[in-house]
């Protein structure tokens, strides 16, 4: 096996992580606030796996379509019956965001009655459960690793073509930019806005449907994850939604490899202390860039178009 | 005579005199006499007369009443568990024995989860008590009962835990009660195991609360007593979902330990949660030297999510574990096959005390007729030293603690060619002698210790 187990774990979080920072930074990008109802759709991604594996006894890759469905559709009613509602009120970013974490709350609780009615009808139990023997091995390597990371780089692709090189991605660009202007191009904001919703409740809930396979899965793992997703965007750069690949595989590789160097360093009870590291990055990044690597993006464009002028 | 200030004085005084004599006489009590007569009677009348009277006596003061009991949950992954126990096993056995004493009393159980916050928890009990519910069973961490110690205490309630083993929550005379032994006889017995088995070197792993932390406090002296070398002791942040930095350390730690003692003599011990032992052992896959040895655990030897999740891998790793539960008596055979019908797992050793406490609580109530607390934190001692559940004798030590008894040490084998778990040997914790279950480890291929 070329690759160590220590970076196998990481590659397969962090590629997880960064189809999560992806969706969440879409959402920031067109409605300007953070979703704390993110982590719920990755619960949602958990058991439409399970009840793929467990209940119907089919792989539960085969959930993946599913997934990314249920995902949207959940998405879209947030946005149609909460968010719209809130906006066309007047409500502000603060009452949208409180908003968001009520959603969580309401959803995380529909979750938990889904997952006690599959216990009460199948008598199985639903939590703490893994999917690790429906993978499939590659070449030595576990099934995932390879799925995860090609699905977080083919997501990115996807996205850069849909976001710059089609009609509804330029929309949405523009939605994202100013909303009132583009409505007076002519562009459909609300349809527009929710495609972008159901992209992010798709691409989460894909994200949870792949966690079982590595991850011990209980309808609160989502939650755990939150602060990194949000390092992550931050690191990315909140209005940057390619740059979430990097803030997602930055963050991920920085917690397990980083912690292991540290540990190497300081002492083992470095690790008691990993899951500090996500928050003093968001600190770290709100108190010295808040736009996070968008600067340096800014850059590497700058020099890159001014050597294609001298070319 | 004119009135100077002497002359004034003196009248004064003979008025008030006066006066006084006058009103002291009239309100004097009357003076009363008494005079003795003596009579003879000499006449005799035999009156014959029959008298009926019902009299009311309240012999079954609960009889036509639902008794509460509150179950507390320690996190909310354990609801799932509880509630089919409570209501397909715990509650129509109470009732039942209810039935057979003739008692017009129904129970009923409420349960709630502490979410795994102490603070949640003291709310649940104040809710509870507000609704008249004095027993509160469940109470699985030492840092809820820590938390909610003084309210119990001091609103008359009775706690009784299935899993606190902080020896921090062993107080005398309060109003709770443990049917789980300290950290003291666990941190003392696990060595005493090793050393059995030839262990001559273990890293420990341990979660960052009471119950890890309780659990090392003793093992640091305990395991150099038994003359087993500490390698490492890793204490992880419990409820993390990603461990491979720890198993990555560990890998090289114990990779060490291997070419100086020998596979067969190094080990790794967890003091965690069964949820966290799962976690560790489902990314164990691939450190090779993790793989090599046997390892312990205080949850450890009979999960079926271990086997479902990890599957032959496990067996490789054994896991042993001890329980407080008489394996080979019927009682907890039969309570396992129940237990198995209703949740689909197996019972842990929280699951057998779960049952005997809700057992203890609902006979305190029966046999002191009172949904007070009071008179069963009188009666409960008595109680459990003459109670032989699920788990064995359930007798107290002075601070309401459960001493500890036999222990039944659990592991992965192979059964009928899949993974499953047996019993590999019995641990005596009164005269501290161990028996290995020598057919076992001959059936596996492996030679028995000693």
């Amino acid at each position: 096996m070329v690759l160590s187990q220590i970076w196998i774990s990481t590659i397969i979080y962090s590629a997880l992580l960064s189809i999560l920072c992806m969706s969440f930074t879409l959402t920031y990008i067109t409605v300007k606030i953070p979703n704390f109802a993110h982590s719920v759709y990755v619960g949602i991604g958990i058991y439409v796996s399970y009840t793929f594996a467990k209940i119907m006894h089919y792989s539960p890759y085969l959930g993946f379509p599913v997934s990314f469905l249920v995902g949207g559709v959940i998405s879209v009613i947030v946005f149609q019956f909460v968010v719209q509602p809130i906006v066309r009120m007047g409500g502000g970013r603060v009452t949208l965001t409180v908003s968001t974490i009520a959603v969580q709350i309401f959803l995380i609780a529909f979750l938990d009655i889904y997952t006690y009615w599959l216990r009460v009808k199948y008598k199985q139990y639903t939590a703490l459960f893994m999917l690790k023997g429906e993978d499939f091995k590659f070449g030595g390597y576990p099934g995932i690793l390879i799925v995860s990371f090609v699905f977080s780089v083919t997501v990115i692709i996807f996205l850069y073509r849909l976001l710059t090189k089609t009609k509804l991605g330029i929309a949405m660009m523009a939605t994202a930019e100013n909303k009132e202007l583009a409505s007076i191009l002519g562009i459909n904001v609300n349809r527009v806005q929710m495609v972008a919703w159901f992209l992010t409740g798709g691409l989460a809930c894909i994200s949870g449907a792949m966690l079982p396979f590595w991850f011990v899965s209980t309808t609160g793992l989502g939650g755990t994850m939150m602060t990194s997703i949000m390092a992550g965007s931050l690191l990315g750069g909140l209005n940057n939604v390619y740059g979430a690949i990097i803030g997602g595989f930055g963050i991920g590789i920085t917690e397990i490899i980083g912690t292991r160097f540290l540990q190497d360093v300081l002492g083992v009870w470095v690790g008691e202390y990993r899951s500090i590291i996500p928050m003093l990055i968001l600190v770290a990044i709100l108190l010295i860039e808040p736009r996070g690597l968008q600067p340096i993006y800014d850059k590497i464009k700058n020099i890159y178009e001014i050597w294609g002028k001298n070319k | 005579m004119s009135l100077t200030g002497k002359n004034l004085t003196v009248l004064l005084v003979i008025a008030g005199l006066v006066i006084g004599l006058g009103v002291g006489y009239s309100i004097a009590p009357t003076k009363t006499e008494t005079e003795t007569i003596y009579e003879t009677i000499t006449e005799t009348d035999t009156i014959y007369e029959t008298i009926t009277e019902t009299v009311t006596v309240n012999v079954a003061p609960l009889d036509g009443t639902t008794v509460n009991l509150a179950v507390i949950t320690g996190v909310s992954s354990e609801m799932e568990i509880l509630k089919p126990m409570w209501e397909d096993i715990i509650l129509p056995d109470i009732n039942e024995y209810a039935d057979l004493l003739g008692y017009d009393v129904k129970f009923e159980f409420l349960l709630d989860d502490a979410m795994g916050q102490p603070a949640v928890f003291l709310e649940k009990v104040q809710a509870f008590k507000s609704l008249g519910v004095n027993h509160i069973l469940g109470c699985y961490y030492s840092s809820h009962i820590l938390g909610a110690r003084s309210y119990i205490n001091e609103n008359d309630m009775i706690a009784i835990s299935a899993g606190s083993t902080s020896p921090l929550a062993a107080f005398p005379d309060d109003n709770i009660f443990r049917l789980v032994p300290t950290d003291f006889a666990y941190g003392n017995i696990m060595p005493d195991i090793l050393s059995a088995y030839g262990i001559e070197a273990v890293a420990v792993m341990q979660g960052a609360e009471a119950f890890g932390d309780g659990l090392w406090n003793v093992m640091e002296t305990a395991l150099p007593l038994n003359n087993i070398e500490i390698l490492e002791r890793i204490r992880f942040a419990s409820g993390i979902k990603e461990f491979s930095t720890y198993l990555d350390l560990l890998n090289t730690v114990i990779g060490d330990a291997i070419e100086k003692y020998g596979a067969e003599h190094v080990a790794i011990i967890q003091c965690c949660l069964q949820s966290d032992g799962l976690v560790f052992h489902s990314q164990v896959a691939g450190f090779e030297n993790l793989e090599k040895i046997i390892w312990f655990s205080t949850h450890g030897g009979r999960n079926q999510r271990m086997i479902d999740s990890v599957g032959e891998a496990i067996v490789t790793r054994r896991d042993f574990g001890m329980q407080m539960t008489p394996a080979q008596t019927w009682k907890f055979q039969e309570f396992e096959e129940r237990f198995y019908e209703s949740v689909k797992l197996y019972p842990g050793i929280d699951q057998t005390n779960e049952y005997d406490g809700g057992i203890l609580a609902s006979t305190a109530i029966l046999e002191t007729q009172s949904i007070d607390a009071l008179p069963s934190v009188r009666i409960f001692p008595t109680l459990a030293a003459n109670y032989f559940g699920v788990s064995g004798w359930t007798e107290l030590d002075m601070n309401g603690d459960r001493k500890p008894g036999t222990y039944t040490i659990w592991g992965y084998a192979m059964i009928d060619g899949e993974p499953g778990f047996t019993a590999w040997g019995n641990y005596n914790a009164v005269d501290r002698t161990l028996q290995w279950n020598s057919d076992v480890f001959v059936e596996q291929g492996m030679t028995p210790p000693g």
